[in-house]
């Protein structure tokens, strides 16, 4: 069996072998793999010797996977994430991969490091809620927020630390992402930031699940989202997010995507296009002025978008019913870099 | 291929990552139709000065008897300043019975000649299904025997030589030391059974638990020992030197080093064997590697766990030559 293996040497310097390198780090992250290992993964990946400095400690590690403690060779790529830095080692020529190979493995070994600190310990208890409901209590005293308005922020790994509580990284359906617990969340950051829904801390496990549902909406040019500005429609955000990944949609979500695949004869515009406007609008005319069309156009496609959808989104109760299924589609399409 | 399957350890997460990275290369369950292309390797020859590399060893290919008088190979690595009589290595390689070399897993083996100025001796036997049982094992009897009668021209001291081999290896160094009790000769000082493949019968725990998934799970097991026992395999007529689980008696034997990972089919078997040489009263040293699927020191040698079980091997045999 060991006669098929190839030796993890340097992957093939092309685009779609990043995507190796992302999954080992990913892998290794998901499995709580201690900071050394990071480490020594950047070098057997590299074929190099890597190294990372963190909280006032220097690891290096040689290709072997031998610790190193002497005279280094020259650095080829380095990578800072926050106050932590990583680099590889080696004469000659950086390769191909050494750029995403050291970004990974800094931002890898920044998050194992965080997570063994104890507020990180404690944070990650209080987002489970199948947790000991005793140690959970026990982490939220020692995180002070017993008695507090506390919330979650949902950032992106590979943007700086919010800096507005304890973080911890969790694999999600949809990626790794940071979870921040805050009891004073940004109000006005530069990356993309989901805030979710303040409560005590029994309530942060769902206000992870509503910072997950923001950070998907947020993005330019408003790169902060809060779950709350949502109203009722984070519940069926949240129902949405719960269903089994190849779930079906809500028969209003599977309507719009319906719509989107249909287009009129004379205008390669798709008849969600003319919905949309029609339902912000709330008139043919007015839309026909939106959509720079004559108002008999729009209205010879009103039949068959009405029966397409099933209901008439120029109503108050039709208009809502359209909003809250636009915002449950655009959610489902969402995609985190 | 089960209904259910019971849950395994976790893998190890340095681990985890390598088995990710090499899925594709990788299927968990070889079958047979597999054998020829799992076969391909490059000439023995070159593989053997690649093996070497730039190590002080010298290395010399004898052919010798083999099971039934017919012809094997065997290849012999000494230190290039080698002089006098030093402690002998007899290995027998691994590849499930089916496959694999001389040099298939002999990069610890060459350590050991080159850190204890040991002569390492590495039997070709032939390969199952074309030499089902008893060639893997007689053959490699036979080279025993060749080792030690030609002790003193190779620089051994007859007097010192273990047994040493990985996975079909291990079972075939396990089978091999029996047969030497057994048949009176020749003596062995110690056994290395690393990840050793030693029971047909599929009926442990570890087996049900590693299917596939992981290295050499449950159903190449099964194509394995199919191909070594045919329509023999988990009945009543196969010998202890195939399937060494199936000893009753393991006393008399020499000092034995067991390892394995906490994630392979091999695990229960190998815990056993060493169970039962405490049973008879005798010596094994055992180390269970936790979150290790099968082969993770030669797929992973850089992880933290890999780096522990190679050196407890090396210092078991550092104990075991140097005392």
């Amino acid at each position: 069996m060991h006669q098929l293996v190839g030796r993890l040497a340097a992957v093939d310097p092309q685009a779609g072998e990043s995507l190796k390198v992302i999954e080992f780090f990913d892998t290794l992250t998901t499995g709580q793999a201690g900071v050394p290992a990071i480490v020594r993964a950047g070098a057997v990946l590299s074929g190099a010797t890597a190294g990372v400095a963190l909280d006032g400690r220097v690891l290096r590690f040689d290709p072997e996977g031998r610790a190193q403690g002497g005279p280094a060779a020259p650095v080829v790529a380095a990578h800072e994430v926050g106050d932590a830095s990583g680099w590889l080692e080696r004469e000659g020529e950086p390769h191909a991969n050494d750029a995403i190979i050291v970004e990974r493995m800094t931002l890898a070994a920044t998050t194992a490091h965080a997570r063994r600190q104890p507020a990180t310990a404690s944070a990650e208890l209080l987002l489970d809620e199948h947790a000991d409901p005793e140690a959970r209590a026990r982490a939220a005293g020692a995180l002070r927020l017993t008695g507090a308005s506390v919330a979650v922020v949902a950032t992106l790994p590979t943007d700086p630390d919010p800096g507005c509580g304890p973080a911890v990284i969790v694999a999600t359906r949809y990626g790794v992402l940071r979870a921040s617990l805050t009891v004073d969340p940004p109000a006005s950051p530069a990356n993309p930031t989901g805030v979710g829904v303040a409560g005590g801390w029994e309530t942060l496990p769902r206000s992870w699940r509503s910072a997950v549902v923001a950070l998907r909406l947020s993005g330019s040019p408003h790169p902060l989202f809060r779950a709350q500005d949502l109203g009722v429609v984070l519940d069926a955000a949240l129902a949405a997010d719960a269903a089994a990944p190849g779930a079906p949609p809500h028969p209003d979500v599977a309507a719009l995507l319906a719509l989107r695949d249909e287009h009129a004869r004379d205008d390669r515009r798709d008849l969600l296009t003319t919905m949309d406007a029609l339902a912000e609008h709330g008139s043919v005319r007015a839309a026909a002025v939106a959509l720079g069309m004559h108002h008999s156009t729009v209205q010879a496609r009103l039949p068959r978008a009405l029966d397409r959808l099933g209901y008439d989104p120029r109503s108050t109760l039709g208009r809502m019913r359209y909003t809250a299924a636009r915002q449950l589609l655009a959610l489902r399409e969402s995609r985190l870099p | 291929m089960t209904d259910t399957t019971i849950a395994r350890p976790p893998f190890d997460p340095e681990l985890a990552a390598v088995l990710t990275a090499l899925a594709e290369q990788l299927p968990p369950t070889l079958t047979p139709e597999m054998i020829p292309l799992l076969r391909q390797s490059t000439v023995v020859a070159s593989a053997v000065d690649e093996l070497v590399g730039d190590r002080p060893i010298v290395h010399r290919t004898h052919t010798i008897p083999g099971h039934g008088g017919d012809s094997i190979e065997v290849t012999v690595f000494a230190r290039a300043d080698h002089t006098g009589y030093g402690p002998g290595i007899y290995h027998t390689h691994g590849g499930g019975m089916i496959m694999g070399d001389r040099c298939t897993g002999l990069l610890q083996p060459l350590e050991w000649v080159e850190r204890f100025d040991a002569v390492c001796v590495s039997v070709e036997y032939r390969l199952a299904p074309e030499f089902p049982d008893p060639y893997p094992v007689e053959d490699c009897y036979a080279g025993l025997v060749w080792t030690a009668e030609h002790a003193a021209e190779l620089g051994i001291d007859a007097e010192r030589i273990l047994i040493a081999g990985a996975s079909a290896g291990g079972g075939l160094a396990a089978g091999t030391a029996l047969l030497a009790r057994d048949r009176k000769g020749p003596a062995l000082i110690g056994q290395v059974l690393i990840y050793g493949m030693l029971d047909d019968r599929d009926a442990t725990v570890s087996t049900q638990q590693i299917d596939g998934v992981g290295v050499w799970d449950r159903g190449s097991n099964i194509t394995g020992w199919s191909a070594l026992l045919g329509d023999r395999r988990g009945g009543d007529d196969v010998s202890i030197y195939a399937a060494p689980a199936r000893a009753t008696d393991l006393g008399g034997l020499p000092p034995a080093f067991i390892d394995c990972g906490s994630a392979e089919v091999f695990r229960d078997e190998d815990v056993a064997y060493a169970s039962a040489i405490w049973a008879a009263g005798g010596e094994a040293e055992l180390h269970v590697w936790p979150g290790g699927f099968h082969g993770f020191d030669m797929m992973a040698p850089h992880a933290r766990i890999s780096q522990l079980m190679l050196e407890a091997r090396t210092n078991w045999v550092a104990r075991l030559i140097e005392g």
